[in-house]
């Protein structure tokens, strides 16, 4: 498939090539696709490993003039603008496709994903447009495609209470708000004024609990980065603090993407994401508390207060270690969005996009067993 | 050049299709293997080169480098069985160079084979090798690179 297309022809489909002149194109006539969604749909070639396809249409606004914040862990980050026009930076590590909107619903129509898409997501960005965009796109979506129900991934900054009202009346199924970061300070040195970025701690915990009151229970959910300083105890309170409101957690490990200002980070370590992404699902999944829950000095978790044998039934399903996220229409536990390699290598997973069989669960055990085994406790 | 759904595959080189691999024989009887474009399409940009190291010896059909892409890794496996001569010191500093030229700088590894008139039997080439990729592309489903 061509990367540009003539300008008299309509340009259906862009795919990133930093070697031609990147079009002009805007939503809502335009929008951004994950890279496993345009091999789902068959935009474009590819293998992914272990799995075939994602379960879930991730959309992203689109905008020549691209997010106007400046987060520090992000590929889209404002910074960029110098180095990489809008639609060819790559975000959560693969390049995310451009097209047009009436291609995209042509294909959903025509089931080019073979029926593969349990839900749509509308990520939106921080963009003058993006609202009232995002608007267009889910009402056009619900003419064209109800049968596939659609989350909004939200810019509270932009945002006010009738904003939300006005998205679940338009049809939005769960409202979810990408807080990433679990500590103000955090929070405020990735996303806030110190590196120039528009966003606050305490917007985004507003939009939050408007999503609980709007939206209800299990209808609405925060997104986490695990990784960027805060301890295994400070995550899983803020998961704690979501799931008493009655939302659920959509954790991520943090991955140092290219060309974003944390790209010379580390990846968060194995044996910490594992223990986090269990406390994470015994709080969303299996009424476990933080509370009961054991942390030494270092905020560790030592203890998951949970019986012992049921703790070991639950990691041997595999469930915890899968991606986490809206869930599809099989399995509330298990989520539709199921991001492949979003948020790690394909060889060293972090976030499984696929049930996990007994050989991976046995290399899960041993990564949580890497702390005692290095401490020698 | 031969060309299958967009997909360069030259047709003075052998191909285990099955594989996606393309294998050359040189002048010193040692053969150089790679991924095919075809192989490149389907992978995305490759981020990541770790080949067997030299004086390795390699079954035929077995791994003779790990390679990675955003989405994907996997083994390129090698079409005959040999000793590893030499590995691709380019394409370890820049694993992308698989998918800029797959054919040229961007070889695998380099194989001194064990019984290359025997495993060359199970290769194909020319205008053969265009049909068969053909048909795997059509049963793979694959719209063309």
């Amino acid at each position: 498939m061509n990367a540009i297309a003539p300008e008299t022809q309509t340009l259906n489909f862009y795919r990133p090539d930093y070697f031609v002149k990147t079009p002009a194109m805007r939503s809502p006539e335009y929008v951004q696709l994950s890279t496993a969604a345009a091999i789902t749909l068959g935009l474009v070639p590819g293998v992914m490993h272990r799995t075939s396809c994602t379960h879930c249409l991730n959309l992203l606004m689109t905008y020549p003039e691209g997010c106007r914040a400046n987060c520090t862990y992000c590929g889209l980050a404002r910074h960029r603008e110098e180095s990489r026009d809008y639609a060819d930076r790559n975000f959560i590590r693969v390049d995310w496709p451009t097209v047009r909107v009436e291609e995209m619903l042509e294909r959903i129509a025509a089931e080019s994903d073979r029926g593969q898409f349990q839900r749509m997501c509308i990520s939106m960005i921080t963009h003058p447009d993006s609202d009232h965009d995002t608007r267009l796109l889910l009402k056009r979506w619900m003419e064209a495609a109800p049968h596939i129900p659609v989350s909004i991934l939200s810019n509270p900054t932009t945002m006010e209470k009738e904003d939300l009202i006005t998205l679940r009346e338009l049809g939005a199924d769960i409202f979810t708000v990408a807080l990433d970061a679990v500590t103000p300070e955090i929070f405020e040195r990735t996303r806030g004024k110190t590196v120039q970025s528009p966003h606050s701690w305490e917007k985004y915990w507003q939009a939050i609990e408007w999503a609980a009151e709007i939206y209800g229970p299990e209808k609405f959910g925060a997104h986490l980065i695990c990784g960027m300083g805060e301890t295994e105890q400070e995550i899983l309170e803020v998961c704690q603090k979501i799931r008493d409101m009655g939302g659920h957690n959509h954790m991520f490990a943090f991955f140092p993407e290219k060309g974003s200002m944390m790209e010379d980070w580390d990846p968060v370590p194995q044996d910490h994401w594992r223990r986090v992404q269990l406390g994470r699902f015994l709080i969303d999944y299996a009424g476990g508390r933080v509370e009961d829950m054991a942390f030494d000095s270092y905020g560790r978790i030592e203890d998951f207060g949970y019986p012992k044998a049921e703790l070991d039934d639950i990691i041997s399903s595999g469930k915890p270690f899968q991606t986490s996220g809206c869930p599809g229409k099989d399995d509330e536990e298990i989520s539709a969005c199921n991001r492949p390699y979003g948020d790690s290598s394909p060889s060293d997973i972090r976030s499984f996009p696929f049930m996990l069989n007994r050989q991976d669960v046995e290399v899960v055990r041993r990564q949580m067993r890497l702390l005692e085994m290095q401490t020698g406790k | 050049m031969g060309t299958v759904r967009g997909c360069e595959i030259p047709e003075d080189l052998m191909y285990n299709v099955d594989n996606n691999v393309w294998l050359r024989r040189e002048d010193d009887g040692s053969v150089t293997i790679g991924m095919t474009s075809y192989a490149c399409a389907l992978a995305g940009q490759i981020v990541s080169y770790t080949p067997k190291g030299v004086g390795k010896d390699i079954k035929k059909d077995k791994s003779a480098a790990t390679v990675e892409s955003g989405k994907w890794v996997g083994p390129l496996k090698s079409p005959v069985s040999g000793s590893v001569v030499a590995t691709n010191e380019e394409v370890a500093k820049e694993p992308g160079l698989i998918n800029k030229d797959p054919y040229g700088s961007g070889w695998v590894a380099r194989l001194n084979p064990a019984d290359y008139a025997a495993d060359a039997t199970e290769l194909k080439t020319g205008g053969d090798a265009l049909a068969a990729f053909e048909e795997k592309m059509n049963t793979d489903g694959f719209g063309g690179c």
